[in-house]
């Protein structure tokens, strides 16, 4: 399924259904987006191209990254796990049934993208317990984007004595770190740059992923 | 895989800076077989055919895009 099949599947079945989505690339989001993106992706498969899985997720836009995440979604599912589909079944009744799919498991955990409060106290549903790394540093990103700054320093406390020192040697893990620190500084003595940087931050990953806010 | 019907096995999934994401992301790892949450996976399995083979250079990229603290979960080739 290249993008124009998609847009035109997308734009056919199932955006007329889904009022408050817009449509980008393999993404259909709930717009206008704010500090997070909810939305719904479709992942094709390598293997067969009439293939796809649906992917509900919410990302915290403030937490910069280069690309769509699926660190808080699931990818919808039947009985046996992941449900993939094939168009090749028939491109109505695969419609039909993503849709089925979307409405059944999708707005719960949209609804945890309602604004950056809720995330923090909601996103842990959508995670393993306890809390992977990533997932932690995103609710202290998160109670911070709310104003909730101890909640927020607590969170990124704990993240930074997380991660184990051989995973220093990492890159993206030392940048993960050093924010970390900078926002846990500056929340203390400092809030309003806190909030600008994180709006820079959303900014950024918004320009990464290619959506005009 | 997909016929297994187990809920706990994910295919063709990609990782990039400890965050699933999706397959056409430049300097992702495609996995073929995640086992656990996406968000924390508890194994990896590659699916080689042929000649072609795991290599520890292979094993050490994938486990630089992983979560953290999955980075050193079991990553396992298997034969088809």
């Amino acid at each position: 399924m290249n993008a124009s099949q998609f847009k035109r599947i997308a734009t056919r079945y199932l955006l007329p259904k889904l009022p408050g989505m817009a449509l980008k690339g393999r993404l259909i989001y709930a717009s206008p987006v704010d500090q997070l993106l909810c939305g719904y992706y479709f992942e094709t498969s390598a293997f067969n191209p009439s293939t796809f899985v649906v992917i509900a997720f919410v990302q915290p836009l403030y937490v910069p990254f280069s690309t769509v995440s699926f660190t808080f979604g699931r990818r919808l599912s039947g009985a046996s796990g992941d449900r993939w589909w094939d168009l090749a079944d028939g491109e109505q009744r695969v419609m039909s049934g993503v849709l089925s799919d979307i409405e059944a498991q999708g707005p719960p955990i949209l609804a945890v993208g309602k604004d950056p409060l809720t995330f923090a106290r909601t996103a842990p549903q959508l995670v393993s317990s306890p809390l992977t790394i990533e997932a932690r540093e995103s609710i202290g990103y998160s109670y911070l984007a709310a104003g909730e700054y101890d909640l927020g320093r607590g969170e990124l406390e704990a993240f930074i004595a997380e991660i184990p020192s051989e995973s220093m040697d990492i890159p993206w893990v030392r940048e993960m770190r050093e924010r970390a620190v900078w926002l846990l500084a500056h929340a203390e003595t400092n809030p309003a740059s806190v909030a600008t940087r994180m709006s820079e931050w959303r900014d950024q990953t918004l320009r990464a992923i290619k959506i005009i806010k | 895989v997909r016929a297994l019907g187990r809920s706990d096995l994910h295919t063709e999934v990609n990782y990039l800076n400890g965050r699933p994401v999706s397959g056409n992301t430049r300097g992702s790892v495609r996995l073929d077989v995640v086992e656990g949450p996406l968000d924390n996976p508890a194994a990896i399995y590659d699916l080689k055919t042929g000649s072609a083979q795991l290599t520890p250079e292979r094993i050490q990229q994938i486990r630089s895009h992983l979560p953290i603290k999955a980075q050193n979960i079991p990553i396992l080739e298997i034969r088809g």
